[in-house]
């Protein structure tokens, strides 16, 4: 009986040779995206134009910060090549940072691509330690941040940021990622005496107006006792002295204290009460959720508006929601990518109580024609306002922009609660350059995606195949008669041996 | 200790070994047979082949879309399976209907032309036909005694081009023989070509035997007709 197992075997060899070599193209998905949000960048290129010991005078320690901050800042990279082999990151950090140590590698043009490691995370001192970074290459790997930071107070500038989240995880071989960049606020403080601190008193001094509104100290830049008398932080100290020896150098300036400045912010704090604060903006939440439904990955990101306080908020600019998306379709191998403007509203408060002055929606065009300056002011159709186009001064504004842009396969989206360049031709890198001045983003997101199918040939085809391997059939036939008279023979054995 | 079956047990499994032995013998005929049913299969295909190739519109419409101006190498989409042209090779006694594919399904006709490769009688580019060396009608069973300057000829609707064997192709013998994998025998060429491919040693697809001509004349078989 073992022997007639032979036969099947043998039956199934043969049949392979009649089974076609596959040949067809195999669809394999790659794809790699970025996703990011912050609360606030803020960078100031026009500080490089400044003398190092003028800029560490300025910043003291601080001078660390390099070009600039970063608050509430959040990242996730993933990459999907197969997906057995998705791979997904994130990063937040709940702290200030300088923009310039904190950036994941931009995913690579090339496809399919290594997702990039991340080195050690920048050592922050003593400023803020909220940070954490998660990779996920597994189900359930994933990573939060510490939820405090402390408060930062530079010169004038308070600085106060909540934490932000991330979280990565890999599901149903898919990544899943969820960023939330903190809640910041900024205060510009109207210290009493600092702006006079700054010099202002000394020019009325020297115009024989110092004492008309009162006041009699006077000191020098080199002992700046002034300072030392204010409940401000050492960094006031750093900050005078530096702008001082720069203007001065070490020449004894004469400064006037219960000065013109200090009665007037005495006098606009009694009017608007003790907010006290010149400037105030709070900023929502910047988000980046990474999803999928099993077909597609969708990287979605919100900047949440803000909150713009001028002079103890009597005008307020509150911008609303900004949301970009990028999609990721498995099947079509494509990006798709949307993106949905803020509403942004400017309201002037009555002093005297009893609401609003004033409450308009507020958009590119009608901020640019309240900022009309004959030629120089202009609004394109991106939402963008141009003032002083092609001086050095030129200064954009953007306000509640959402931009999907797409090329080829590869679609980025993104979405800028308030984006203001500032003096972009002061302190360029280079002369004619607009990477100068001040540039402040608050309250940014975007997302990216850049994929491609490639077609993997499973086998190279081959020419059509025209010799029929009549052997086969042959030697099959040849096989299958002697294996039936062999099954015959045993047959009659069999059943002779039950008659008997 | 050894069990004995019972008699009853016995005879059934006697009558299964002798249900088996009948299936394998019926199936060993089947395999006997398989190769003389191509053949079978093929010759009726081919009956019918030639009464679509007399009569057939589609064909026709196909001929004159490839000729119209902006055709490019004239490669156009016709019906897997339907016919394309006649091809007679009267050194090896070749006679027979040419079909459009070359998948196994099509070839079961006994030659395809390559669908990726300019019609027959193109008046530039390499024209490619792929046929059975076994079985199938095997009408390129002979492909190899082929020599530089057998006529090779080709009727479509409107024409009957004649193709001879050349010397040498790229610099070694025609016919020669080559890996399976080796596309560029179908590859473009300026000047209007036939290339003929089959699988090689004979009853084996190990490699492929091909043999190229070009095109000596063309003749128009109906009057007025558009194909240059």
């Amino acid at each position: 009986m073992k022997r007639l197992l032979v036969v099947p075997v043998v039956m199934m060899f043969l049949l392979t040779a009649f089974v076609p070599v596959a040949s067809a193209d195999t669809p394999n998905v790659v794809f790699m995206g970025q996703g990011q949000s912050s609360a606030l960048d803020l960078s100031v290129p026009l500080l490089n134009s400044l003398p190092t010991s003028i800029l560490s005078g300025i910043l003291g320690n601080l001078g660390a910060l390099g070009k600039g901050i970063t608050a509430g800042h959040t990242e996730t990279t993933f990459e999907g090549l197969t997906n057995p082999s998705v791979n997904g990151l994130a990063l937040g950090v709940c702290s200030l940072l300088g923009s310039n140590l904190l950036s994941l590698p931009a995913t690579s043009g090339t496809l399919p691509g290594t997702l990039p490691a991340l080195g050690g995370l920048p050592s922050l001192g003593g400023l803020c330690n909220g940070q954490t970074q998660a990779t996920s290459s597994s189900v359930g790997s994933h990573g939060t941040t510490s939820p405090t930071c402390n408060d930062l107070n530079i010169a004038i500038l308070d600085i106060k940021t909540s934490c932000s989240q991330s979280f990565s995880t890999i599901d149903g071989g898919r990544p899943v990622s969820q960023n939330n960049a903190g809640v910041a606020e900024i205060n510009v403080a109207l210290l009493p005496n600092v702006l006079g601190g700054l010099g202002l008193n000394s020019l009325l001094g020297s115009l024989g107006l110092g004492n008309l509104l009162g006041g009699g100290t006077t000191t020098t830049a080199g002992s700046l006792p002034i300072v030392s008398q204010l409940p401000v932080a050492p960094l006031v100290d750093n900050l005078l002295n530096g702008l001082l020896k720069g203007v001065a150098g070490n020449a004894g300036v004469p400064l006037a204290t219960n000065d013109l400045v200090g009665t007037l912010t005495n006098t606009l704090q009694q009017v608007l009460g003790n907010a006290g604060n010149l400037i105030t903006i709070r900023l929502g939440t910047g988000s980046s959720v990474l999803s999928n439904n099993g077909a597609a990955t969708q990287e979605t990101t919100q900047a949440a508006g803000a909150h713009i306080g001028l002079i103890a908020d009597l005008i307020q600019i509150d911008v609303g929601a900004a949301n970009s998306s990028v999609t990721w379709n498995d099947a079509t191998g494509q990006a798709s990518g949307d993106a949905s403007p803020a509403i942004a509203r400017i309201k002037i408060a009555n002093p005297l109580g009893g609401g609003s002055l004033l409450d308009l929606p507020l958009t590119i065009p009608s901020l640019g024609g309240l900022l009309s300056l004959g030629g120089l002011t202009q609004a394109d159709q991106s939402g963008n306002l141009t003032l002083l186009a092609g001086t050095p001064l030129e200064t954009t504004i953007k306000i509640a922009s959402a931009t999907p842009h797409q090329s080829g396969r590869n679609v980025t989206s993104s979405s800028d609660g308030v984006s203001i360049l500032a003096l972009k031709g002061l302190g360029a890198s280079t002369l004619g350059a607009m990477d100068g001045g001040l540039r402040l983003r608050l309250a940014s997101s975007s997302a990216s995606v850049a994929g491609d199918i490639l077609k993997v040939q499973a086998a190279a085809p081959s020419l059509p195949i025209t010799g029929g391997q009549s052997y086969v059939f042959l030697a099959g036939a040849a096989f299958m008669a002697v294996a039936a008279a062999h099954v015959i023979r045993s047959s009659r054995r069999i059943r002779a041996g039950a008659k008997g | 200790m050894k069990h004995r079956a019972t008699p009853k047990a016995r005879r059934a499994l006697a009558t299964i070994l002798s249900c088996l032995a009948i299936a394998m013998v019926v199936g060993a005929v089947g395999l006997l047979g398989y190769p003389t049913y191509t053949n079978i299969r093929a010759s009726r295909e081919q009956k019918a082949l030639r009464s679509e190739f007399l009569t057939s519109s589609k064909l026709k419409q196909a001929y004159q879309a490839a000729s119209s101006p902006g055709a490019g190498t004239g490669k156009v989409t016709l019906a897997e399976g339907s016919a394309v042209t006649r091809i007679q090779i009267p050194r090896i006694g070749l006679d027979t209907v040419v079909v459009q594919g070359t998948s196994n399904q099509a070839l079961a006709a006994g030659s395809g032309h390559y669908p990726q490769t300019p019609l027959p009688c193109a008046p530039q580019g390499n024209v490619g036909i792929a046929g059975h060396r076994t079985m199938n009608g095997h009408p390129f069973q002979h492909l190899d005694q082929l020599v530089t300057g057998d006529k090779v000829i080709l009727t479509t609707p409107f024409q009957t081009c004649t193709y001879r064997i050349v010397a040498s192709v790229d610099g070694h013998a025609n016919p020669y023989v080559t890996d399976p994998n080796d596309w560029t025998v179908i590859a473009q060429t300026p000047k209007p070509m036939l290339t003929m491919s089959t699988c090689t040693p004979e009853g084996t697809a190990r490699q492929r035997l091909v043999a190229r001509a070009e095109l000596l004349s063309a003749t128009n078989t109906v009057p007025g007709a558009s194909v240059k």
